[in-house]
């Protein structure tokens, strides 16, 4: 009970303290007051901190099962795991609510903390924003969706948590992806900051590149484990739906992919730079949608959510947000471009250019096909997208984009000449090789889109021949570059895994009877029985599987505690070639057993690839400082005088 | 009660916050942008 | 050629693209998502999505590889028949959203069958 008191009091403070550092901080760049800058940037901090409190002060309340808080009743019970008891601090909508905040208000520490090199005035604007968005999320916490609200009387145990969250993946996905959601505020707060102070120079990016780094990164984790997860525990033989909910944790990703890639160019060439601010705007912009749309139960989705509160709140917020984005890109747009120094299409700077352009395609078509229930549903009959629409209205545009990876690192900044076209041979070649044959086993787009995914490979071997060929070393001097290139190939292994495994699954539905075989792709599988298990809160159908050597054990729970809710146990065979993926829907009373057989080629490549961009991401980043370094030989400006 | 909380929080981070503008004149640093 | 119009081709190029893309792949693509009631009166072609609650009257056969239950509305209940693997926490009681066809028979033939997740954020607070 005391817990809920400090935690409501802890949230109450940061209110406070956040709403003080945004007035102060917006005043105080103003007047460019240097005092009221700094007074502003602790008020941060000290925000920060009581979201720090408040997030202890919940998961000691969790762990030390304190039932006079409803949270601690709703999302756990005695008999729940430690380490699922632990996770239920961001598994419920105000403690993942509060989970962002606190990752918030870290990143934005460090984040100001870092920034004295861009001048008071970026500065305390960049404080105002962050503060702002803190202080929006303190807001909700406190007064709208707290974690800490109590109960009239304290319950002798707790609801606990339904069996299919009941899984490791549960524990890793979802503070993954909301801390990525969480760090796209940063690029964005420093990137209003510079517009409103009139600085267009490439400081801010500098400065922000590995915070937008960071979010990128977690989001691409959070993506991939979140496909993992649906793969291995839900048991429907995929691992994406296009459903809303992951195509709001897709869409900033894409914009910041491309902002990644186009800020470059700002940093190489000066140009580019609307595109930056505008691309990084979006992302945040989009984050802010996707938390308005998962969390107000206005689209359809299988992730339930009831109409909520906060959904309200959040649409305000995001009216707020763009209009306070499109007043500041309106106004100051026109500054930013104070180098046209053309480039010919046909360079690294066009190809980084029609990324841009290709990347934003795709959000187009993946928000139209979100929101299009919530617009329709407004104009007359509800209608939904399916995933076909996805697969050809983005597929295609993916596939461009897959081209574009393996001639875009062969291309110079000026004009393509001979030597271009010459070093293109190799992606080119590779390129038709591979997707000559799959062409004719009639996989159409996932053909091209292997054999080009195979080209943007061998662009890189490329690369890195001529690199080892020529100076070995320069694989750590510019490693930025080569880390890079390792993290394209890792995507380049998961374009073709998902590819693979789209075009080439095949499946089957089948009742067996006991010594009865199917066959599926050329896998014979062969069912041998089945046995009941009784448990203590299930019980537990296991039919016994073998093919070749493997024996696989799918199995199905029924909780008669829950109505006879299922819990599937899917049995999957991995090879690197493909997965035998096995679902047991039922047993009959003639001992037969109904099955779904899966065979899903090349699936582990994408978690393999994942692994490999993560890779790339990091040995690419190590030590970023010496980057400074480099930058200032260039003779690039990085900073104007405040 | 929440508010009791809150206002002995909010005494508690006082000092901090407020630190640079109860240094003395010679202790803080001419130059925007460079303290902390 | 001024660097607007340099630049504001492939963008226009790209933009169209995409816009047809958008639209050829909506086309066939598109559901309606209606409710029972509007299922019976206005009768729409093609495949739709009905959403509705489970009722008690679960049947499974072929090892639950086929089922057919009814499906409330409100008021308004539709009787569902489906063939493929059950959602995990398929049970009476649950919301489903069925996409498929009203059959003459009257049957509401589903091709797929998705239940909503249980809820990690729904603030339906904790009844004493």
């Amino acid at each position: 009970m005391i817990l809920g008191y400090l935690g409501a009091g802890a949230l109450l403070a940061g209110l406070v303290l956040g709403g003080f550092s945004a007035l102060l901080s917006f005043f105080a760049g103003w007047r460019q007051a240097d005092v009221f800058i700094q007074v502003g940037r602790r008020a941060f901090y000290a925000a920060a901190a009581m979201t720090a409190i408040a997030a202890v002060l919940l998961e000691v309340a969790l762990l030390t099962h304190d039932f006079a808080l409803a949270y601690v009743v709703e999302h756990t019970d005695l008999a729940t795991p430690m380490a699922l008891v632990a996770a239920g601090f961001y598994g419920g909508q105000e403690g993942s609510l509060l989970y962002w905040t606190l990752i918030l208000g870290a990143l934005g520490t460090a984040s100001l903390v870092t920034a004295a090199s861009l001048g008071g005035r970026v500065l305390a604007y960049a404080t105002g924003i962050l503060a702002s968005i803190l202080t929006f999320f303190l807001f909700v916490l406190a007064v709208v969706a707290s974690p800490f609200d109590l109960l009239t009387i304290t319950p002798p145990d707790g609801l606990g948590l339904n069996p299919v969250l009941r899984d490791g993946g549960m524990l890793i996905h979802p503070p993954v992806v909301l801390a990525g959601f969480a760090a796209f505020a940063i690029p964005f707060a420093f990137a209003c900051a510079a517009l409103m102070a009139g600085r267009t120079d490439a400081a801010w990016i500098r400065h922000t590149r590995r915070f937008a780094l960071l979010a990128w990164s977690l989001q691409s984790a959070g993506l991939l484990l979140g496909m993992w997860w649906a793969y291995h525990v839900l048991g429907w033989g995929g691992y994406w739906s296009w459903d809303p909910v992951e195509n709001v944790a897709l869409m900033p990703w894409l914009a910041t992919t491309a902002y990644l890639h186009s800020s470059q160019v700002q940093e190489k060439r000066g140009r580019l730079g609307n595109w930056n601010f505008g691309l990084v705007i979006l992302a945040f912009l989009l984050v802010v949608l996707g938390t308005f749309i998962v969390r107000s139960g206005v689209v359809p989705s299988v992730h339930t959510f009831a109409i909520s509160a906060i959904g309200p709140w959040f649409l305000g917020f995001l009216a707020t947000c763009v209009v306070f984005s499109g007043a500041l890109l309106a106004l100051r747009i026109g500054v930013a471009e104070s180098r046209p120094a053309e480039a010919p299409l046909v360079s690294r700077e066009g190809a980084f250019m029609l990324q841009n352009l290709l990347l934003l395609g795709v959000i187009a078509v993946v928000l139209w096909g979100t929101i299009l229930p919530l617009v329709s549903g407004m104009l007359g009959t509800e209608r939904v997208v399916d995933a076909p629409y996805y697969q050809r209205a983005a597929g295609p545009i993916f596939v461009f984009a897959l081209a574009l990876m393996a001639v875009g690192p062969l291309l110079p900044w000026r004009r393509a000449g001979n030597a271009t076209w010459r070093a293109l041979r190799w992606p080119i070649a590779t390129a038709a090789a591979v997707a000559a044959p799959l062409l004719a086993t009639g996989w159409g787009w996932g053909a091209i889109a292997i054999g080009v995914a195979s080209g943007g490979v061998a662009t890189v071997v490329t690369e890195y021949a001529r690199a080892v060929r020529r100076k070995p070393s320069v694989l750590v001097i510019k490693r930025r570059r080569y880390g890079a290139y390792l993290a394209h190939v890792g995507l380049l292994v998961v374009a073709v895994g998902i590819a693979a495994s789209q075009f080439g699954q095949q499946e089957k539905d089948v009742t067996l009877q006991r010594g009865e075989s199917v066959t599926v792709a050329g896998y014979t599988l062969t069912y041998t029985g089945s046995e009941q298990q009784q448990l203590a809160d299930h019980t537990e159908y296991i039919a016994a599987m073998r093919f070749g050597d493997t024996a696989l054990a799918p199995s199905r729970a029924t909780y008669a505690g829950l109505g006879g809710q299922a819990l599937t146990h899917v049995a999957i065979s991995t090879t690197p070639l493909a997965d035998v993926y096995v679902v047991l829907a039922g047993t009959n009373p003639d001992g037969s057993a109904s099955l779904r057989v899966l065979v899903n080629p090349l699936v582990t490549w994408i978690w393999a690839g994942g692994v490999i961009l993560i890779l790339g991401v990091v040995l690419g980043n190590v030590g970023e400082r010496e980057m400074a370094g480099e930058l200032a030989r260039r003779r690039i400006p990085i900073t104007l005088p405040a | 009660m929440a508010i009791i909380v809150a206002t002995l929080l909010l005494f508690l981070a006082g000092p901090f916050v407020l630190w640079p503008l109860l240094k003395t004149p010679e202790e803080s640093l001419p130059v925007s942008g460079r303290t902390e | 050629m001024s660097a607007l119009v340099r630049w504001g081709i492939p963008a226009a190029v790209v933009a169209v693209c995409v816009g047809y893309l958008i639209y050829s792949a909506s086309g066939g693509s598109t559901v309606y998502y209606v409710t029972v009631s509007q299922l019976r009166s206005q009768s729409p072609a093609g495949d739709v999505r009905v959403a509705g609650v489970v009722a008690n009257d679960v049947q499974k056969s072929e090892g639950g590889l086929h089922v057919t239950f009814t499906e409330k509305d409100g008021t308004d209940t539709l009787p569902v028949e489906y063939t493929g693997t059950l959602p995990d926490i398929f049970q009476p009681g649950i919301t489903v959203v069925a996409e498929g066809r009203l059959g003459k028979d009257g049957v509401f033939h589903a091709q797929t069958l998705l239940a909503k997740c249980p809820s990690r954020f729904s603030t339906k607070p904790y009844t004493q």
